[in-house]
């Protein structure tokens, strides 16, 4: 009997105790997680994929796209800025010998390319990331996303400008098919319309202005600046009018003489004047040399001036147009003392004091541009502002816009005049202009004036042209001005549209949707 | 650690739970309502203790089960996939994965006596579907987890496109599950391995460029890496690396016992030491010829190193050539002779192949002494028609005889070259040449090596015409991938893919 009890007592037990294990048969189903390090969830690092594609602005720092190369293309082939013997690439933008080699075309075109594919890769870690419930805002959603998409259009409208149609890529890689990557070339309108969806998103979604330590980001106006830049370059002449006025009245302004006119916007302890409405920011630090800084503080001046390179001789007859009163004149190397003790100064049948600036004269046999104060140290990491977009050139686009709707027009000379006037000219009033083509050549040599080595002459000479025959000839005026500019005149040939380079050699021969033929008449 | 001693706890507790519970019941006849108070709170003591230890118990005694996987997708590497494995109990794992619909089922290595596993996935193709499942075992028993999905992102970073053009039915056999190594020499670049219609199944991409790559027979990858500035296939860097993506030997010059650069060759002999070609200089008075007094001679060396990176035999070639000797020194003395290629034989001596020269040399081990050369102007009774010129990729075939590409300056055919030679006589005679129609003429680098389980193939890499090629012996074409780059080289590989462990 005492054995069955302790028998039955010990089952009994052990029963209820298995029981109560076995209701914990839920714990042990197999279970299978995935950790994708490759998904970015959080609002910082949509921050992150913002910062990435601004700094594809620079490529790689050193002459990358808007930090050197891309204004290679830009200033070159125009009759203004030159280059030094030596450098083959840039002569040959220059002296219009380049063809599909030309490895500044090719550095250019891999730039604009990866700026696009940041901002594709970029968009799509912000629209997956979910600000609201991680502790941020829709809205800086929409800042995000309106960040990169402004980059993006800007990149397309280098490269439309540069090259007419080419390969139209607004998706990330995930969602790439076999076919995209050899991507065909899409008609510039189709570019254009992509364009103007993103800056319209931009400009809808983009603050009015940032905080301090975050100047250089993109704001509603430059989203709108550059669309009326679009605009203008389309001969859209209402739609850019309207546009640019809504950049007017928004905290953007002239940098007054008072403040030390334009030649003070240019020093380096300027770095953040509300006239700049986009620049590429650089850093000064040593370390930046080749990933945060731009070539122009090394490359616009001559060894004598403070040791640098002068890759960036402007003709002497570039001096001449100006005025002497004209402070934007200051921002060109008129007379100087070399480092060696010597004077250089333009000769006076150029304009400027020649002999008379010492006994021992040199007389220069280029001037150079001061827009990228560079201190003589030999320091590559040149840290100007590089400027993309700034208020004078909405004033002058706007005024150009409205002549070429309404002919001579009051509003056209007032905003003529506010540039004029801040750099110390007379104003221009009715009764100087006969005709609507005679205002339209004084706005395109006020910008010439006032824009150069900021990357905008070609663009402006093909939309001159464009404008003075009625959109039929856009190397009317390119012809007329670069021709004369040209070592051997014959080197310029009717058969080439230089108003588009020729596509890379090496895009060709990667991307098996493109064929050699695509350069015909692009090149000589 | 933390996991076996919560179990051992269990167990132990158990143990005394059950040994306490016979000790009650020895009294309960005498105490028996007092008792009932006892067993109860008994009762409710196991049932605390199971809750706690149940899980780990059931794991200890029950049956081997896969209780966790985990699928790691790192950004590094889009082809490479991590698979965290956690099993109830110690014992081997291998994960077992198909492309979705296909019934081809391919193996990762075995990992074995381990409770948590790390397998790796290392050899997929972009944008496919693939399905896996885990396969545990042990000693008491075995089991297969569920199914789970695994579909791989396009690569686009550092890899170039091979496009496969000709696929003989004739050789389909023998390149089932053949895989090729090869590399992407400019920056960034990458290893590559690719299967048999060209698809990538392996990359690891470096921002430098990688100038040449080798797979082992331990499975693994070396490779010298260098930037592009760096000519003649030469890098700062030796890199063996495991599938799985892991740094086994990592040389730099500069650190430790690498002093030089390396350039064209990286292998390993039989003992696992690595060896490589080197550029090497030596000051010579060249005043005769009208150069410096102390002039200096850049030439190719070979450079030995043990499995710890320490250096263990070096040899120069400038050792052994008198540059008043070339009436062009001057002009040749910044790449004087153009080493390509070089290999280790069983016996230690080393093969060593000099552009330049059209010859190739064997370099006795113990004594750095030239015991032969053959080619142009060598030790060897040569047929004019079998003079080779700006020859690579020297190596021995398994019948003994001497296996070379001659890219053929000369005449502009480039051909694979198979010599038996005879040092008695000091007679090289052909066993095989296979000559390439004039469109696969190749200037510079490429490689030539038997192919296919009878060796009666040809695997040609050819830099120019960007082809990689299968051909029989008589030069027919059986299997042909164009590529988008340049190549340097490829190879055959065996073992990329493990076999069906059977459990």
């Amino acid at each position: 009997m005492k054995r069955t009890i302790n028998k039955n007592v010990f089952f009994l037990a052990a029963m209820l105790s298995t029981t109560f294990l076995s209701c914990e048969k839920g714990l042990e189903e197999e279970t299978f997680s995935v950790l994708d390090a490759n998904t970015l969830s959080l609002p910082a690092n949509g921050e992150q994929a913002v910062r990435g594609t601004y700094a594809a602005l620079k490529d790689n720092g050193g002459y990358g796209y808007y930090a050197g190369y891309l204004y290679w293309l830009y200033e070159y082939p125009g009759e203004v800025v030159t280059t030094r013997a030596n450098a083959r690439q840039g002569v040959q933008l220059d002296q219009l010998t380049y063809d599909a080699n030309n490895s500044t075309i090719n550095d250019v075109w891999t730039s604009i390319y990866r700026l696009v594919s940041r901002a594709n890769e970029s968009e799509e870690i912000i629209k997956k990331i979910n600000y609201k419930e991680n502790g941020s805002s829709e809205a800086l959603q929409k800042q995000h996303l309106g960040e990169v998409r402004f980059l993006r259009a800007l990149a397309y409208f280098d490269a439309t400008s540069l090259w007419g149609s080419v390969p139209l890529l607004n998706k990330p890689s995930s969602e790439f098919t076999e076919a995209d990557e050899n991507p065909p070339l899409t008609d510039q309108a189709d570019i254009e319309a992509a364009m103007i969806a993103d800056l319209q998103y931009a400009e809808a979604n983009l603050p009015e202005s940032y905080p301090g330590s975050e100047v250089a980001r993109a704001t509603a106006g430059a989203a709108k600046s550059l669309l009326g830049r679009l605009y203008m370059r389309r001969l859209e002449w209402k739609k850019a009018a309207d546009k640019l006025a809504e950049v007017m009245g928004k905290g953007y302004d002239l940098r007054t003489p008072a403040e030390g006119g334009i030649v003070s916007l240019f020093s380096r302890d300027n770095r953040s004047d509300n006239e700049f409405i986009f620049v590429l920011k650089s850093s000064n630090e040593t370390s930046a040399y080749g990933v945060n800084s731009n070539s122009f503080g090394q490359n616009s001046t001559p060894w004598d001036f403070n040791r640098g390179w002068g890759n960036f001789p402007l003709h002497l007859s570039f001096y001449s147009i100006f005025n002497p009163e004209d402070s934007r004149r200051n921002l060109l190397t008129g007379v100087y003392n070399t480092i060696y003790g010597q004077v250089v100064a333009v000769p006076k049948e150029y304009g400027g004091i020649g002999e008379e600036a010492d006994r021992d004269t040199t007389l220069a046999i280029f001037v150079y541009n001061l827009k990228y104060p560079h201190t003589g140290n030999y320091n590559y990491s040149g840290y100007n502002n590089v400027p993309i977009i700034r208020y004078a050139d909405v004033l002058l686009m706007r005024a150009e816009a409205l002549n070429e709707l309404n002919g001579i027009n009051q509003e056209s000379l007032d905003l003529i005049n506010q540039i004029r006037s801040r750099s110390g000219l007379q104003n221009y009033s009715l009764i100087d202009f006969s005709s609507k083509d005679a205002l339209r050549d004084a706005i395109f040599e006020e910008r010439n004036k006032e824009f150069f080595m900021e990357g905008r002459r070609r663009d402006d000479l093909i939309r001159w042209g464009l404008a003075a025959s009625g959109g039929s000839n856009p190397l009317l005026k390119f012809k007329e001005k670069v021709v004369p500019a040209l070592k051997n005149p014959s080197t310029y040939s009717d058969a080439v549209n230089y108003a588009l380079f020729p596509y890379p050699q090496k895009e060709i021969q990667s991307n098996t949707s493109l064929d050699p033929s695509i350069n015909n008449g692009r090149v000589k | 650690m933390l996991v076996k001693d919560t179990v051992y706890a269990g167990i132990f507790y158990q143990f005394l739970l059950v040994s306490y519970v016979y000790k009650i019941c020895k009294v309960i006849v005498v105490k028996k309502w007092k008792s009932i108070f006892w067993l109860l709170l008994l009762v409710a003591a196991l049932g605390i203790a199971g809750f706690l230890f149940n899980e780990k118990i059931q794991d200890v005694f029950g049956h081997l089960k896969v209780k966790h996987i985990e699928l790691v997708k790192l950004p590094s590497n889009r082809l490479r996939f991590e698979v965290n494995v956690t099993a109830s109990q110690t014992c081997d794992a291998v994960l077992q994965y198909w492309v979705a619909g296909s019934s081809d089922t391919l193996y990762t290595e075995v990992s074995t006596s381990k409770q948590i596993h790390k397998l790796v996935i290392t050899n997929t193709a972009a944008k496919t579907e693939y399905q896996f499942r885990v396969r545990v075992k042990n000693k008491r028993g075995n089991a297969i987890s569920k199914q789970y999905p695994l579909e791989t992102q396009p690569i686009y970073q550092a890899t170039p496109y091979f496009t496969l053009e000709i696929s003989d039915s004739s050789i389909s056999g023998e390149l089932k599950d053949q895989y090729f190594i090869t590399q992407i020499l400019s920056e960034p670049g990458s290893i590559v391995i690719i299967d048999n219609k060209g698809e990538i199944v392996w990359y690891e991409p470096f921002l430098k460029g990688v100038k040449v790559s080798h797979w082992t027979k331990d499975k693994t990858i070396l490779a010298i890496v260098g930037p592009e500035k760096i000519p003649s296939s030469g890098g700062d860097e030796i890199i063996e690396m495991g599938l799985d993506g892991k740094i086994i030997t990592h040389l730099k010059k500069g650190e430790g016992d690498m002093d030089k650069l390396v350039h064209h060759e990286v292998r390993k002999d039989r003992d696992g030491n690595i060896y490589a070609l080197t550029f090497t200089k030596k000051i010579a008075d060249l005043s005769s010829v009208n150069g410096l007094k102390q002039d200096t001679l850049n030439g190719d060396g070979i450079v030995l190193f043990n499995k710890a990176g320490k250096k263990i035999w070096e040899w120069s070639v400038l050792d052994h050539l008198d540059p008043l000797n070339d009436p062009e020194i001057l002009k040749h003395k910044k790449d004087w002779v153009h080493g390509n290629a070089v290999f280790r034989l069983e016996n230690g001596n080393f093969l060593i192949s000099f552009r330049d020269l059209n010859q190739v040399w064997l370099v006795e081990n113990n004594t750095g002494r030239v015991i032969w050369k053959l080619g142009e102007k060598g030790d060897f009774k040569l047929d004019e028609k079998l003079i080779f010129s700006a020859q690579h990729y020297i190596h021995p075939t398994q019948d003994q005889h001497y296996m070379l590409l001659d890219n053929g300056e000369r005449n502009r055919i480039s051909r694979a070259m198979i010599f038996s030679l005879d040092t008695n006589s000091r007679v090289a005679n052909p066993v095989n040449i296979v000559s390439l129609p004039e469109e696969y003429y190749t200037s510079a680098k490429g490689s030539a090596a038997l192919f296919g389980n009878r060796q009666d193939m040809v695997l040609f890499c050819l830099t120019d015409p960007r082809a990689f090629l299968i051909t029989d012996m008589k030069g027919k074409i059986l299997w042909k991938v164009q590529v988008g780059g340049d190549p340097y080289r490829l190879e055959a590989i065996s073992g990329f893919s493990p076999k069906n462990p059977g459990f």
